[in-house]
């Protein structure tokens, strides 16, 4: 400063004016430096605390949906004619508690609009890593029956709001108690895990009440490349069905009236097998999945031989799409050890096994084909809006996956379903 | 003046331009003696393993999956657009396998973090190493094109 007073003002001022700049930047450097300390500093205790902290990840979907038939409400989310925006919404938390670097705890909480928002846990297990490719879990996980099975809930990683219910509606919940096994064989091209299970559930379906599935026995092996899946599975499970009651409307030339009841006996000990293959392809611009599923299960219940098949080709930020899904009847009718009993009487009526078992195929086969023509659009970061619109048709006669009192009188029903879905 | 049909295209080109075109180098502590290969570093940044070819832990660091280079480097080294990344982890942190790698702002913080932690390892504009961390492969600008050409841009 001192040199300043001997210097002309104009000179004064244009030197201070000169260095004025010159202390700013330093200032602003040693801001952005203590900054950048700060920042570092942060991270590294983030990371250092990372074999211990507890992480919280979520996801929802917000959608809305209605059918055009009045007479019929979807089997699987409850979707109807009304404006329905519980049947397909969700929400969902997992808290994963890394306890040392080989065992962490996983819970999942889930809240679907079309269980009334009730939270149920879906995942609640232990997980240990026993070598370096070998990982055991212990508690409440779900079956890895299909390819999406383990995530189905999670909208945003699948490109539909909704997975086929011609193969996800027809296993009923796949959330198991037990143990499981993953292995991943070592490879430098193919990502292979093979996966076992083994464990029970019990849960209440939409139609028949209280069902124990025990002793499930899962294996499925997986290969991935950077474009391509395979996947091969195969389960069996023991079933423990209550009593089907359903009513009966008047059926011309029978003595059956309204009110009288198609009634079959518990069973228990029913052996059902599940069978699958799946296959996807993407490249980042082709979408292609496929799989198919089989479903065999004893007694009255209806075997199933289901299917799909969709494409899509994404432009930047959309991807349209196109599914065609198909579930047929596979057996050929084991339903004749039902009895129609009079409401009247309380008595079986005189009925020919033939009839009973024909007026029982009815209420119990499922048969139907669906079109989607879908739309996804990544609307940001961990975000997308999805329109669908399906197509049901080829009911044959049956219920296919729809709850009525009545098999349906038309052979197509509409649905269209829009939602926003997120992964946080 | 009215744009013409040429002047017209080179607008939108510009305006539609590349995430990032630049080498990148994927950086690790200077004591940090391992080999990495692509085949490795792929299994370090999805997940898959979670240690170096010596045994010793490793800790990948990532840039936020929005910025430019780490599209780039998730579309060269891991093959995977913005999308298929997101995909990638929802379907492994919501099937209990993983979580993705913790994320730094910038090369300056990754490289200061680097240098101070021998597991780290993290990828940088390659305009911005310093003798503070060693670059162990480089992804030339050109392998983006490439992906571009054969896979169009996602």
């Amino acid at each position: 400063m001192r040199s300043l007073i001997h210097l002309p003002l104009p000179l004064c001022l244009l030197v201070i004016e000169l260095a004025l700049p010159t202390l700013a930047t330093a200032s602003e450097a040693n801001n952005a430096l203590e900054s950048l300390e700060t920042r570092v500093s942060k991270l590294e205790k983030k990371l250092e605390t990372n074999n211990q902290r507890i992480i919280t990840d979520g996801f929802f979907t917000a959608a809305y949906a209605r059918s055009d038939d009045d007479s019929l409400t979807e089997n699987w989310g409850g979707i109807g004619n009304k404006n329905d925006f519980g049947a397909l919404s969700t929400f969902g938390i997992q808290m994963t508690f890394q306890i040392n670097p080989d065992t962490k705890a996983v819970t999942q909480l889930i809240a679907r609009g079309e269980e009334e928002w009730a939270i149920e846990a879906e995942w609640a297990y232990f997980s240990y890593s026993l070598a370096d490719n070998l990982t055991l879990r212990m508690g409440r996980q779900k079956a890895p029956l299909y390819v999406l099975s383990e995530y189905y809930e999670v909208s945003y990683a699948s490109p539909w709001l909704v997975a086929p219910d011609e193969v996800y509606g027809i296993t009923g919940d796949s959330t198991y108690e037990g143990i499981s096994l993953l292995y991943e064989i070592p490879s430098d091209t193919w990502e292979t895990t093979v996966q076992g299970m083994w464990g029970n559930n019990s849960f209440k379906a939409v139609v028949l009440g209280d069902v124990s599935l025990n002793n499930l026995l899962s294996v499925n092996i997986t290969s991935r490349t950077d474009t391509t899946t395979f996947r091969l599975g195969y389960a069996i499970v023991e079933g423990d069905f209550p009593a089907f009651s359903q009513a009966l409307p008047i059926i011309p030339n029978t003595p059956i009236n309204i009110g009288d009841r198609l009634f079959f006996a518990r069973n228990e000990h029913t052996d059902i097998d599940y069978l699958s293959a799946g296959f996807v392809f993407d490249n980042g611009r082709w979408l292609v999945m496929s799989e198919l599923v089989q479903l065999t299960v004893a007694g009255w219940f209806t075997d199933i031989d289901g299917g799909y098949v969709m494409t899509g080709h994404r432009f930047g930020k959309l991807l349209p799409h196109l599914t065609y899904s198909r579930m047929i009847n596979a057996d050929p009718g084991a339903r004749a050890s039902g009895r129609i009993v009079s409401s009247a009487t309380g008595l079986p009526l005189p009925l020919p096994d033939s009839t009973v078992g024909a007026i029982a195929d009815h209420f119990l086969k499922q048969e139907q084909s669906t079109y989607t023509l879908g739309l996804r659009y990544e609307l940001a970061h961990g975000m997308s809006a999805k329109a669908e619109w399906s197509h049901i048709t080829d009911l044959g006669n049956t219920i296919g996956q729809f709850r009525a009192s009545a098999p349906p009188t038309k052979d197509r029903v509409n649905i269209i379903k829009f939602g926003i879905d997120s992964v946080f | 003046m009215f744009p013409t049909k040429n002047n017209f295209i080179l607008c939108i080109l510009l305006f539609v331009s590349l995430p990032l075109q630049a080498d990148i180098s994927v950086v690790v502590n200077t004591a940090n003696s391992n080999t990495l290969d692509k085949v490795t570093l792929r299994k370090l940044f999805l997940g898959k393993i979670e240690h170096f070819p010596d045994g010793s832990p490793a800790m990948p660091l990532v840039h936020p999956e929005e910025e430019g280079i780490a599209q780039v480097f998730n579309l060269i080294l891991l093959n995977k657009n913005k999308i298929q990344y997101k995909s990638y982890w929802a379907r492994i942190i919501f099937t209990g396998q993983g979580h993705p790698p913790e994320t730094a702002y910038n090369d300056k913080e990754i490289i200061n973090y680097i240098k101070n932690n021998p597991p780290a390892i993290s990828y940088i504009n390659s305009a911005s190493l310093t003798k503070e961390v060693k670059e162990v492969i480089r992804f030339k600008e050109t392998l983006y094109q490439d992906y571009i050409n054969n896979n169009g841009n996602n």
